[in-house]
């Protein structure tokens, strides 16, 4: 049988060559081999670089921003968390199914580079393959395995869909959840805090914020053109730097999009300091679900619920009056 | 540092040494000069700056007000003990808009004199075009009204201007003074005429093409948008001028004034500082349009 | 200039004394573990990891905001007063020698012609002691473009780690005086351990696995300025965030700003950079680099070419941050070999073209 990337490769060629798609969005190797970069073909020659490797981090939904009906169809490599990023954009008119070809890759998680670097001299690897509960590094001495556990992306560790839930073809089988459940002990650890607690926690990461906007640009769901905390006229909120303003964008940010957010840890990857992006949008995708029963990006036709008004809305029918 | 000839700028006047802060304001003409556009004139607040505040024309300045922010403007007038000082304002974004809403008496924040300015020190005893579109003239009157107070020091003085409908034309005022000036030739268009027009109707570089000015013992000076700037530059190629003899004052996103905040650069040169003139000679290598 | 050697055990000690005498910053990690540029209480807070910490240094002397004057009207009359910036005398430990040279190369911006006073007094005030690297990062370029491991230019004192020992050259004066005033008995440096810091800087420097190669950069850089299409494979990846330039430790333009409530207010200044959609957008709505390969294009460019026309140098020193924090993985290396390829397949001009 041949590999998922031959799979992927003469998929793209056969997209590109038949002109169904005008555009492949993939992955090929980056500086090392624990590090891919966003792949853009035009030409079938140009499929050649894709890669699929469990560091395809970057959700490539991201890059449809802005794709025009007359730009034609792009292909795009999703995982899980991206097709749901696609379905939520769908179901928030940004894009249309047609305007897309989904090459689905069922995800058994992604290695984190931070983790990886503690266990072993990034140096030495030369290739990670991630093989149910363990996450094989090979290096020039041999193979070495880790309990997935140690070495997976906090945000796969904790995913509930890895399977892409829309696309137009799929690349190998599906796998089974790691979270089929929904538990998430970092995000009880914040919950079992005290308010107080809390509050120092998040603004003391808040507190280190350089307002670089590496989260709204890198997010799927970031599509505004222009961010409210980059806003001008008028101005949300100063530019400045400090607890207060990045709270207010952060928090912005999370409510923002809560009920949206389909937690491909995009921005928690990119925060050049840690922010922990992962565990808020967590907590507002957790507080939608229990108050709405919204999960996003499950289902291309429903709209995010703070972005719609139902007359049967439960407060509505029992008369809730949260002012009181 | 720039490359336009003999750099005749005046050094900004700092508060304390520090070149952020502006010298108060207020002030003392608020006038409407067409459509979202106005002109203000400031007298400094203190008197020894009022008194020592100088520039050369073509350069600007930073306006703040407070609590909304700044923006570079081109300085109108010309500079002398307790002048004011002028600068005309086209209603745009958030500082813009704000001095719209000024009166006379409100207080504003002055700080400069920025950029290089036109060489007029080294162009003493040449022919002067003047060659302005729409809102580029209040700059071009600083440089217009310097030649007017030293007319001995130059041959004549050519204008060629032109918006894109009467209404348009700023400085009204001035133009007439201008046309009754003897040392002065000024030509007007416009790219539309109406009833009230019965002078030339056209674009700027179409109107210089034919005015043919002659490149001996001359320079020109422009301010106006890019896309005029351009086709001037290549009216003058034709007219058969050289590229040293033909200087543009260009616009760009600036904050600080002077060099540091890093926005206004054209490729290597910034226009704050190795700016706002530049001569065609060294347009022809920079990416400003 | 004076060159001693300082036991490693004797460190801890010595930073206490130079932060009984002054203010000391240093990277230090917050509770969560996350490393910046604070105020050392205790020497044994101070991490150095590998390679250049994530903050540049410049955030001590261009921090991300910082009020630069207080405004209040009364009616429609307003008064200002300014706010200096303190002058108390700091010292900076743990600096990496890219970092040193960067804020040298800042410097040249900040200090040249009309000074900035803010920057100026935190420069004046701040001793620099930088700490050599032992080890690079995969993703560090230094040894290609600059001499930062051997001469530590930016540095008033520089720690070369030599096995159990530190080598400590005092290069400036400033430097000198620190380690005349803090220093507890030290050894004089022999010949022998100056060889050894050779050493240990060209292991770190053959440990770098990128570089950079300068000969003739700035003309390749400015003849591919024209080449949209070059720039706009390049920037494919790039999702406009700021994530480059405010990691690079010679990325220093700002965006200043106004603050009001009611009547009264602050201006302040903070980070912003060439890459975000507003920086250079007029509000007439015209924007010289409207998209974002164009903004990529002047990333490289005032790294390769309008730093050596207007400043003489290149303003990349190497550091890899900017790889490191890439959100659409770039690399500045990997762009300039790409530069360098292009000129290659460039063909070449024949007469009758």
């Amino acid at each position: 049988m041949p590999n998922q990337t031959d799979q992927l490769r003469e998929t793209c060629k056969r997209l590109l060559e038949s002109g169904e798609v005008k555009k492949v969005i993939g992955y090929r190797e980056g500086r090392a081999p624990y590090h891919v970069s966003p792949h853009f073909a035009e030409t079938p020659e140009e499929c050649d670089a894709l890669v699929l490797t469990p560091f395809c981090t970057q959700n490539l939904v991201r890059y449809l921003r802005g794709l025009k009906p007359e730009d034609g169809k792009v292909a795009v490599v999703v995982k899980g968390c991206d097709a749901r990023a696609v379905n939520a954009l769908i179901a928030e008119h940004q894009l249309t199914r047609e305007q897309v070809y989904l090459i689905g890759v069922p995800c058994q998680g992604l290695v984190d580079v931070d983790k990886l670097a503690k266990r072993v001299n990034l140096a030495q690897v030369q290739e990670v393959r991630v093989e149910g509960a363990q996450v094989v590094v090979r290096t020039a001495e041999g193979e070495q395995p880790f309990p997935a556990q140690d070495l997976l992306e906090d945000c796969c560790l904790v995913c509930e869909y890895p399977n892409p839930l829309v696309h137009d073809q799929m690349l190998g089988f599906e796998v089974a959840p790691r979270n089929p459940e929904g538990v998430d002990a970092e995000l009880e650890r914040i919950e079992a805090m005290s308010p107080e607690e809390r509050q120092e926690y998040f603004r003391r990461a808040f507190s280190r914020c350089i307002r670089c906007y590496a989260c709204v640009r890198t997010c799927p769901l970031c599509y505004c053109t222009t961010c409210f905390a980059q806003q001008n006229k008028p101005q949300w909120l100063p530019r400045s730097v400090g607890t207060d303003e990045n709270e207010m964008f952060q928090l912005g940010r999370a409510m923002h999009l809560a009920g949206r957010c389909v937690q491909c840890g995009g921005c928690d990857r990119v925060c050049p300091v840690n922010l922990p992006l992962r565990l808020l949008n967590a907590k507002m995708a957790r507080e939608i679900r229990e108050a709405f029963a919204h999960v996003s990006g499950l289902d291309a036709e429903k709209p995010p619920p703070l972005a719609t008004f139902d007359s049967q809305d439960r407060d509505i029918a029992e008369g809730n009056n949260y002012d009181r | 540092m720039s490359d336009v000839a003999t750099d005749q700028r005046c050094q900004p006047c700092a508060l304390k040494d520090n070149p952020y802060l502006p010298h108060l304001a207020t002030l003392t003409l608020v006038r409407e000069e067409g459509p979202n556009l106005m002109t203000f004139e400031a007298q400094f607040n203190d008197p020894e700056v009022a008194r020592t505040f100088t520039y050369m024309p073509g350069q600007f300045i930073e306006v703040s007000v407070l609590g909304v922010g700044e923006a570079p403007f081109g300085l109108a007038s010309v500079a002398g003990p307790h002048r004011p000082v002028r600068f005309s304002v086209q209603k745009m974004g958030l500082v813009t808009t704000a001095l719209h809403g000024l009166s006379e008496g409100a207080t504003i924040g002055i700080r400069g004199p920025f950029g290089n300015g036109f060489p007029v020190l080294a162009h003493k005893g040449k022919d002067i075009w003047i060659v302005g579109g729409g809102i580029g003239l209040p700059p071009l009157r600083s440089v217009i009204e310097y030649l007017r107070e030293n007319c001995h020091d130059y041959g004549k003085v050519c204008i060629v201007y032109g918006a894109r409908s009467p209404q348009m034309l700023c400085y009204k005022d001035c133009l007439l003074e201008w046309g009754r000036e003897e040392a002065f030739e000024l030509n007007l268009t416009v790219d539309v005429g109406d009833e009230t027009w019965n002078g030339h109707e056209g674009f700027v570089p179409a109107y210089l093409e034919e005015l043919a000015p002659s490149p001996e013992n001359a320079v020109a000076y422009t301010v106006g948008p890019p896309i005029m700037i351009k086709f001037v530059l290549q009216t003058f190629d034709k007219l058969g001028w050289p590229k040293g003899q033909v200087f543009a004052s260009l616009e760009a996103k600036m904050k600080c004034g002077f060099g540091k905040c890093g926005r206004c650069n054209v490729g290597p040169k910034l226009v704050c500082l190795d700016g706002p003139v530049f001569s065609a000679e060294e347009l022809q290598h920079l990416p400003w349009i | 200039m004076r060159t001693v050697l300082l036991t490693k055990p004797r460190l801890p000690a010595w930073l206490a004394r130079i932060r009984q005498r002054s203010r000391l910053i240093a990277p230090v990690p917050d509770a969560d573990g996350v490393l910046d540029w604070r105020e050392v209480e205790d020497p044994a807070q101070v991490v150095l990891p590998p390679g250049a910490p994530e903050l540049p240094l410049k955030k001590v002397f261009f921090p991300p905001s910082e009020t630069m004057l207080r405004y209040a009207y009364r009616g429609d009359r307003a008064a200002v007063t300014d706010t200096p910036p303190a002058l108390e005398p700091f010292v900076v430990f743990g600096v990496r020698p890219c970092d040193a040279l960067a804020q040298r190369i800042a410097d040249l911006v900040f200090l040249g012609d009309l000074p900035d006073p803010y920057y100026q007094a935190r420069r004046q005030a701040a001793t620099i002691i930088s700490v050599n690297c032992t080890e690079a990062l995969p993703e560090c370029f230094c040894a290609s473009l600059n001499n930062a491991l051997t001469e530590a230019p930016g540095s008033d004192l520089l720690l070369t780690p030599l096995n159990g020992d530190y080598l400590v050259e005092a290069l400036t004066a400033k430097g000198e005086a620190l380690l005349a005033e803090t220093a507890d008995d030290p050894t004089a440096a022999s010949e022998a351990d100056l060889a050894r810091k050779a050493e240990v800087a060209a292991q770190t420097a053959a440990q770098q696995t990128r570089q950079i190669d300068v000969e003739g950069l700035t003309e390749l850089v400015r003849a591919a300025y024209h080449d949209e299409e070059f720039w706009k494979k390049q920037a494919e990846a790039c999702v406009g965030c700021g994530v480059c330039t405010f990691l690079c430790p010679t990325c220093t333009c700002f965006d200043v700003r106004d603050d009001a409530v009611s009547g009264r207010g602050l201006r302040f200044r903070c980070w912003d950079t060439c890459q975000f959609a507003d920086f250079s957008k007029e509000a007439s709505g015209h924007d010289p680099r409207a998209q974002q390969w164009q903004r990529q294009r002047n990333r490289i460019c005032h790294k390769f070419w309008y730093s050596v026309d207007r400043c003489g140098v290149i303003s990349c020193v190497g550091c890899g941050r900017c790889l490191r924090g890439c959100a659409g993985h770039s690399d500045i290396a990997a762009a300039i070999e790409n530069l360098r390829a292009r000129a290659r397949e460039e063909k070449p001009v024949t007469a009758d073209e």
